[in-house]
């Protein structure tokens, strides 16, 4: 059921078993999960059905002080880069789907903090559940089962540092869309729109006496629940604790002052170019194909399959390094490609390896990295003192991040162009930041061109400019430890008898996989244990 | 870098024998570009005995080191490529000799 929260008398009360905040994609299938189970749910969300409302979409602004929020060409500020309306940052998802990697969840001690209080076997039931919420097959990444299903070529030979990963991609896959029909017909399912929770009320700081609603237009709502989760993102998700100030000015949950630490995002950057002993049709993993869904819901839908280049988590664990991974695009060489970079061409050194190993390459590409951030506590989103139209105070991002990261990074891809070379796939080049100053056609240069607005003369790998995936994660932490976290492994709040958190802002550590589907998976998680709960 | 025999005493006087078709223009290149980041071994006599002191190809030996140069680090950076110090330096021998003879 669908209700609009702007059309129901002010003050009045509504009252759920389990009050979710937020219609993103915890939210949302948090719901669905949990429907037929006997408990009724209602779903709050801060915008409509159907794109942004300016004014709710301002609700995100808030001030970021630490590095910049970029895209791939510009800074863009916090309002952009969250979306309220139903389906949440779904709306702008561009549906890359894999699990962690086994090194994520272990405790590597030289970082500050790290490790899951959960194996990977203990989400593996639940990521194989998420596929089917995601408009995926299932849950693998064994790129040796994606070649065999659909015929692609074997992955490039793996070495002990370096292996293959295979991304499943959901194209424009907006849950809000998706599921609307969903939520709308369920009787146990109420979803109130328009509806901005501002407080979560509570007297002794230990457990949620309501959520406190307010509209743009005036209205003022209570629900009330015998369980409450937040699912409103890495950034609103700490912004709406710190602002519950009932009990305890610091917010709620906040008693070890974890909540708002530890934010981290993915760091991107333009890496350089790899000539490699492959053909195009070799590649083809790597530059993409095609699988279609045998069963389920989306029986017959199709979707993408792309591999990627990752260190291996038995080098990030013994190299006592962040995980890192290289997406490509490529064309064929030898002549005639119209590659430009600084310096050296890629067709100058597919002349050196043909000089020496008597085999001419076959194909260029050009590599983005995708790379583990490490956490730090003054990472951290916070509280200002402006308000927002609906007197909640808004929220100040200090992202950081340092040489350490930036190191590491280069240290990951020189680890690729070694072992590149090594395996005979070869050669890989190292300019993190600055690649390309003309581009061949079949590159969309909206996309890539000036990768982030350098000026190409002046980049210095220490300290080149890095993108973001828009990836908010790690603010809420998971930790068996309430000094060191928020969440407990059950994702409840410490301290708290009925409050619980879904979204990436519960990882434990940021790893390289892409979150959303790990987002699923937990609340897929979630709900289980909810039901043990309450039922 | 990693490794440089700029300092060693007198190499063997070995004579290059560059392998017909070798002096593409990338290998040129590439050789120019590591001659001009390590002008210390812009000398044949230097650069063969650093590859191998008794084998006259120079595109040979290098052919039996990359494996082992990625595999133990011995690598060079050219503008931001990582290549096989070996494979650099044969290119170098190729550039060197063939600016006047090729």
């Amino acid at each position: 059921m669908l209700t609009d929260a702007r059309s129901l008398r002010t003050d009045s009360v509504l009252h759920a078993d389990v009050c979710v905040v937020g219609g993103g994609a915890a939210g949302i299938i948090l719901a669905l999960e949990l429907q037929r189970s006997g408990l009724r749910t209602a779903v709050l969300e801060s915008g409509g059905l159907d794109g942004p409302d300016p004014a709710t979409q301002d609700l995100h602004r808030g001030e970021s002080v630490g590095q910049p929020i970029r895209s791939l060409r510009e800074e863009l500020p916090l309002e952009a880069v969250r979306l309220r309306w139903l389906g949440g940052t779904t709306n702008h998802w561009a549906g890359f789907c894999r699990k962690l990697e086994p090194v994520d969840f272990e405790p590597r001690d030289h970082l500050e903090v790290s490790g899951w209080p959960l194996e990977p076997g203990d989400l593996e039931p639940y990521w194989q559940r998420a596929s089917g919420w995601c408009r995926i097959t299932d849950a693998s990444d064994d790129p040796h089962e994606w070649s065999g299903r659909i015929g692609l070529a074997p992955p490039l030979t793996a070495t002990r540092a370096m292996h293959t990963r295979a991304f499943q991609i959901t194209p424009f896959m907006r849950f809000g869309e998706e599921f609307r029909r969903d939520l709308e017909t369920a009787e146990d399912t109420e979803v109130v729109l328009w509806a901005n929770v501002v407080n979560l009320a509570t007297t002794d700081g230990r457990h949620v006496d309501g959520a406190q609603v307010r509209t743009l237009t005036g209205n003022r709502l209570e629900v009330t629940a015998s369980a409450y989760v937040l699912a409103v993102g890495g950034l609103e998700n700490p912004r709406l604790l710190l602002a519950s100030a009932d009990a305890d000015p610091s917010g709620l949950g906040n008693g070890h002052g974890q909540v708002g630490r530890y934010f981290c995002e993915h760091l991107q950057a333009a890496a350089g170019f790899g000539v490699l002993n492959a053909s195009l049709e070799e590649l083809g993993g790597y530059l993409g194909g095609e699988a279609t869904i045998s069963q389920g819901r989306f029986a017959g839908q199709t979707h993408g399959v792309k591999y990627t280049l990752a260190l291996t988590s038995d080098h990030v664990r013994e190299a006592r390094t962040l995980g890192l991974e290289a997406q490509m695009l490529a064309d064929s060489l030898p002549a005639g490609v119209p590659f430009q970079s600084r310096g050296l061409a890629p067709s100058d050194i597919a002349d050196l390896i043909a000089l020496t190993v008597r085999r001419a390459p076959t194909s260029v590409v050009y590599l983005q990295v995708l790379a583990e951030q490490r956490l730090r506590a003054d990472s951290r989103v916070t509280l200002t003192g402006a308000r927002d139209a609906l007197g909640m105070r808004r929220l100040r991002l200090d992202w950081r991040y340092g040489a350490s990261d930036r190191a590491a990074l280069v240290a990951g891809m020189r680890t690729m162009a070694d072992e590149a070379g090594a395996a005979g796939l070869g050669r890989l080049q190292v300019i993190p930041g600055g690649v390309m100053v003309e581009l061949p056609d079949f590159f969309d240069p909206e996309r890539i061109i000036n990768l982030f607005g350098v000026d190409l003369d002046r980049v210095d790998e220490r300290r080149f400019p890095v993108g973001v995936g828009y990836h908010h994660m790690c603010t809420t932490r998971m930790s068996a430890d309430p000094a060191t976290g928020v969440v407990d492994s059950d994702c409840r709040v410490h301290g708290m008898g009925n409050l619980w958190i879904a979204g990436s802002s519960v990882f434990a550590t940021g790893g390289v996989a892409t979150p959303t589907f790990t987002v699923v998976a937990l609340a897929v998680r979630l709900a289980d244990h909810l039901r043990s709960v309450l039922l | 870098m990693a490794e440089s025999s700029a300092s060693s005493p007198a190499p063997p006087a070995v004579v290059p024998v560059i392998p017909d078709g070798a002096a593409t223009p990338g290998v040129l290149a590439v050789g120019r570009a590591y001659l001009r980041q390590t002008p210390g071994e812009a000398d044949t006599a230097v650069l063969m005995a650093a590859l191998v002191a008794d084998d006259p190809d120079p595109v040979a030996a290098a052919g039996r080191l990359v494996a082992s140069d990625f595999a133990l680090g011995r690598t060079v950076e050219l503008d931001g490529w990582v290549l096989s110090v070996s494979e650099a330096r044969a290119a170098a021998v190729v550039a060197l000799v063939c600016s006047s003879e090729c």
